[in-house]
């Protein structure tokens, strides 16, 4: 028992360089700002009352539209300047924390009205998982600014040996393998193997291309496809497959290597044949990709092609050993 | 850099939790003046009319609402405020306690199993309860049971709002385009009037339909589609054949269940 806890706990809080999270926090509020920041959220307070059917947070909390659009526009606002100021690391803990309180309200409200759609509620526990942890230590304004003060982070190294820039990381990945786990259960609960052996998928792929779902397919291949005997068999146990198998990744590194692009690619295929919009999926598996040694590889191909390279390679080879 | 250290020391310190203390029921103070006296004399105003312009465009219902009507609305927000207040108070006096900092260095471990423990517990929850199926989900936990259900006979039935042409031949065309009734998207809006049928709460279908009415003339007027004109909105229940061997992109069947009129509301 002693020896599994103790791998549980290596699991969560092995050494890593501080970079890999930075890094993570940059790149995924910038992603957040492009594919969800682009949206009126302002125009749900002119939507009738009629179609108010509260989800179970706004409920629960008592929480309501915001009173006018321009209210609600002064939210957007304020939300989009804590999703550039925590890629930044500006601030990061109150742009962060600003960031998830706000975007689970903005992002939360349009499922009052009717319909809960699944694209973005991982997007709000991962906002909540970076407001909980340290991402701006490392690659920030904040840590420029503490430079700039005479007062770099003193704890960064002790921090990095205790884990603190693994655990956040790990927990996006743990809630990344619930994500598509459950929802290859959820196929093999209600329908069981017919959901591979059937003509289900021929069925979604030619009815998608009638646009029912919340957004349009960027390509119509998929009646196409539906018309190939075996195709879209193949695609539906391809995508159980990958989904079920999709925990082993938080294991094993093969698994990782197999199962995470397949992921992205089939949430990717589904934008491109069927229509809904699950790009944000996609996006989260920057959290997979180790980026102290992948940005320590580049650096080191490209430092003796650009000389001005040399300072992010120094800044690389400080670094922990990967998980 | 000891001007920083000395106030994050004094932050830390006692003095720095009266001053907390003392900041937040100022905060709660100046609040109460403002929602007690100068927001309900601006709604008076508005309401009548008189107020600035931002002001009065905000307050449209004076036909059908009295101002009573919103000087209580605000004193729900009035409230609301002023529990905020005293909330994010007690936060910033927690989180700057060096207790608080020694309690997280100390217990972090225990912590994050804990949000472990939240985050996977509540999926598997959901999983339990058959959420998204058999009971309503609690977002943002979800068993993402997306497409799990086998689709019956080949098809699919949804329900879609067609605009009704406003003219003599009163032709009728599938309010498809995102344009149309933003922010609804169809899937969702199809889902919200399905849920309104199913619990025969005609009122509120009635009230819904009017308010796509609305919202179509309004993006009609402002440039976000060129559509035409409308006479009225009509709810049908389509059907629609996932057979790869009928080429038509027309739904199978069309049972027409509710309808508005830019003038009456024809119930069916």
């Amino acid at each position: 028992m002693a020896p599994l806890l103790h791998r549980w706990h290596a699991w969560w809080f092995t050494p890593t360089s501080a970079v890999n999270l930075a890094v993570c926090r940059a790149l995924f509020y910038t992603c957040v700002f492009v594919l969800l920041g682009q949206g009126d959220y302002s125009a749900w307070a002119t939507v009738s009352p009629a179609f108010w059917n509260p989800v179970w947070p706004f409920r629960v909390l008592g929480i309501g539209v915001l009173w006018s659009p321009a209210i609600i526009h002064v939210v957007d606002f304020v939300w989009k300047v804590t999703l550039i100021f925590s890629a930044l690391g500006f601030f990061t803990r109150v742009s962060t924390a600003g960031a998830f309180a706000l975007g689970a309200y903005l992002l939360g409200l349009p499922h009052n009205f009717g319909k809960i759609h699944h694209y973005d509620a991982f997007i709000v526990i991962i906002l909540g998982i970076l407001a909980l942890s340290r991402c701006g230590d490392s690659w920030s304004l904040d840590n420029l600014r503490r430079r700039h003060e005479g007062r770099a982070e003193a704890n960064l190294t002790i921090r990095e040996a205790m884990g603190v820039y693994t655990w956040p990381i790990r927990m996006v990945w743990v809630l990344l393998a619930c994500v598509f786990f459950l929802a290859g259960v959820a196929k093999l609960r209600y329908s069981g193997l017919q959901w591979v052996m059937s003509d289900n998928m021929a069925t979604l792929l030619v009815l998608h291309a009638y646009v029912i779902a919340n957004a349009d397919p960027l390509t119509y291949w998929g009646p196409y496809l539906a018309a190939h005997p075996g195709a879209p068999q193949l695609m539906a146990a391809s995508t159980v497959i990958i989904e079920v198998m999709y925990p082993l990744a938080l294991v094993s590194r093969v698994a990782r290597w197999i199962l995470v692009p397949s992921a992205a690619l089939m949430v990717l295929g589904i934008r491109v044949l069927m229509g809904p919009s699950f790009e944000t999926l996609a996006v989260c598996a920057l959290f997979w990709v180790p980026w102290d040694a992948t940005l320590a590889k580049v650096a080191a191909v490209v430092q003796p092609r650009l000389p001005a390279v040399a300072g992010v390679a120094r800044l690389m080879r400080h670094r922990r050993p990967r998980a | 850099m000891d001007r920083r250290r000395e106030i994050t020391s004094m932050i830390g310190s006692r003095r720095g939790a009266a001053l907390i203390v003392l900041g937040t029921l100022a905060a709660m103070s100046i609040w109460s003046v403002v929602a007690a006296w100068l927001v309900p004399a601006v709604i008076r105003a508005a309401y009548s009319g008189t107020s600035l312009k931002v002001f009065n465009d905000i307050i449209e219902g004076q036909a059908t609402r009295s101002v009573e009507v919103y000087l209580t609305v605000w004193a729900g927000v009035a409230t609301t405020v002023h529990l905020a207040l005293l909330a994010a108070g007690a936060l910033v006096l927690v989180v700057t306690r060096p207790a608080t900092h020694a309690f997280i260095e100390r217990w972090r471990a225990v912590l994050v199993y804990v949000l472990f423990g939240v985050i996977v517990g509540g999926h598997l929850f959901e999983v339990a309860i058959g959420g998204g199926m058999s009971s309503p989900e609690h977002w943002p936990f979800s068993a993402y049971p997306m497409y799990s259900m086998t689709l019956g006979g080949n098809s699919l039935t949804g329900f879609r709002a067609f605009g009704v042409i406003d003219g003599d031949l009163g032709d009728e065309f599938l309010l498809n385009d995102f344009s149309y009734l933003r922010p609804f998207d169809r899937s969702r809006l199809g889902h919200a009037l399905e849920a309104m049928w199913k619990r025969g709460d005609r009122d509120a279908l009635q009230e819904a339909l009017a308010d796509c009415l609305v919202r179509y003339e309004r993006h009609r007027v402002l440039g976000y589609h060129h559509g035409p004109r409308l006479d009225g909105l009509r709810l049908y229940r389509l059907t629609w054949s996932g057979d790869p061997s009928i080429s038509s992109t027309h739904p199978l069947t069309k049972e027409l269940l509710f309808a508005v009129t830019s003038r009456v509301a024809d119930i069916r």
